[in-house]
């Protein structure tokens, strides 16, 4: 036997809206809720952090004035260490002329001598005389071999003999790590 | 006229709309939290952002400056003091012309060689910057690290006074550096030690003080190891003080009247 609906359609609609107010109740009131809560929150952790940096400003202040007493050693470790910095790196640049004579001195064979020695924009010239041709080998030979730290690129500029067998010559080179 | 059929659809209206009503109100409170969150939490929210970078910031700030203060405090001010008379030896304020002169007169004494000439312009002496162009006095260049002044020398000696000479140039308080040297000799063979006259271009350096620190934020730096060698280089020399510049008498009836 079918089912006979004894309810009027307006009561139905009547109970489908009921329903349908009833649960927009209850989300308007969770939605209140969480706003609620969330405007709370919000508020509170807004306060906190202005309170923070009001602290922070605070902070900044007193660190300033402290900074401020103590300009004058703050003037001291300023200036010494611009200069002593400055000072060290240009002591560590500078070219050791002393260096490059002691070495000249052991690298040059005893029968030669210089006449006139020009050091110039890294650059250095020799003139001087050897007793022979042998000894104005070693010279050379030594300067090249043994004296790379300090010269490099040596050149024979003029090298001339007398009747003595004794040789005049002029040789330049550059050298090594000066500026 | 029948009254009842005029009057109901009245009520049935009425019903419907305390049915809607009911729902209006829910409705409402929703479209009002809607309206807080976007116009006022919303807002709030960007403000905390943009409060929680800035507190950052701020921390970092205080930290630096504590920091600051911190190092400020350990530093010891009287060694500081003897550290800056250092420094000063090293690297003058000005450029020291007579200092300078002093200096090389009394280490060419010390040499045993003979100074035949000092040759320099240092320009103007209140000059703090670059003085080009003077001839020997030169302001910061591209490849140099400070100012310097150029000051040209000639000197006489035996061999060894001159090496001597270099040496001691080298232990001289002051910053220096030999440019160009021209060495020459002028001996007769019967010496024993060959003289020579030698000519050289000396750079002495100079470094004027800062017109104003750093921003108060800018952290200080200490000397580094190698810095504090090359003052502490110095002091084991014992000259803390530039060299003293001796009085002369002053006052002259005749100012063309030779000494």
């Amino acid at each position: 036997m079918a089912d006979i609906n004894l309810l009027p359609s307006e009561e139905k609609t009547a109970e489908r809206i009921d329903l349908a107010r009833r649960k927009l109740l209850f989300v308007s009131i969770a939605v209140l809720v969480f706003t609620a809560i969330l405007t709370l929150a919000t508020l509170v952790f807004f306060t906190r952090l202005v309170s923070v940096r009001k602290d922070m400003f605070a902070k900044v202040e007193e660190s300033t004035a402290q900074i401020s007493d103590l300009k004058t050693t703050e003037e001291l470790i300023t200036v010494v260490k611009q200069k002593a910095s400055t000072a060290h790196k240009i002591i560590s640049a500078r070219s050791n002329i002393s260096y490059v004579f002691d070495q000249l001195k052991q690298l040059t064979p005893q029968e030669v001598y210089f006449s006139d020695l020009r050091i110039s924009s890294g650059k250095i010239v020799i003139s001087g005389k050897a007793k022979s041709s042998k000894d104005m080998n070693w010279l050379i030979k030594n300067l090249t071999e043994e004296g790379a730290g300090i010269v490099s690129d040596v050149a024979i500029d003029s090298l001339s003999s007398d009747e003595t067998g004794a040789y005049t010559f002029a040789i330049s080179a550059q050298l090594v790590g000066f500026k | 006229m029948n009254l009842s059929s005029i009057t109901l659809p009245k009520i049935a209206n009425e019903e419907e709309i305390s049915k809607w009503m009911g729902l209006a109100a829910p409705g409402g409170a929703i479209l009002i939290s809607v309206i807080i969150i976007v116009f006022i939490i919303w807002p709030k929210f960007t403000q905390i952002l943009q409060l929680r970078s800035e507190n950052e910031q701020l921390t970092k700030r205080v930290e630096s400056l504590d920091s600051k203060v911190e190092t400020l405090a350990s530093l010891d001010s009287r060694g500081l003091d003897i550290k800056l008379g250092i420094a000063e030896q090293l690297l003058p304020s000005d450029k020291g012309v007579f200092t300078l002169i002093t200096q090389i007169e009394n280490t060419s004494r010390a040499s045993g060689v003979l100074l035949n000439k000092i040759d320099l312009a240092p320009g103007s002496l209140k000059d703090a910057g670059a003085t080009k162009g003077a001839g020997s006095s030169t302001g910061s260049t591209q490849g140099d690290l400070a100012p310097k002044i150029q000051i040209r020398i000639l000197l006489t000696g035996d061999y060894r006074s001159f090496e001597q000479f270099l040496k001691n140039i080298f232990s001289v308080s002051r910053v220096m550096a030999v440019k160009d040297l021209s060495l020459s000799s002028s001996a007769s063979s019967s010496e024993q030690t060959t003289q020579v006259r030698a000519s050289m271009t000396i750079d002495a350096y100079w470094q004027p003080l800062p017109k104003e620190l750093n921003s108060i934020e800018s952290q200080i730096e200490d000397l580094t190891s190698e810095e504090s060698a090359t003052l502490d280089q110095v002091l084991s020399t014992g000259f803390i003080a530039p060299p003293a510049i001796p009085p002369v008498p002053k006052g002259k009836t005749d100012l063309f009247s030779q000494y």
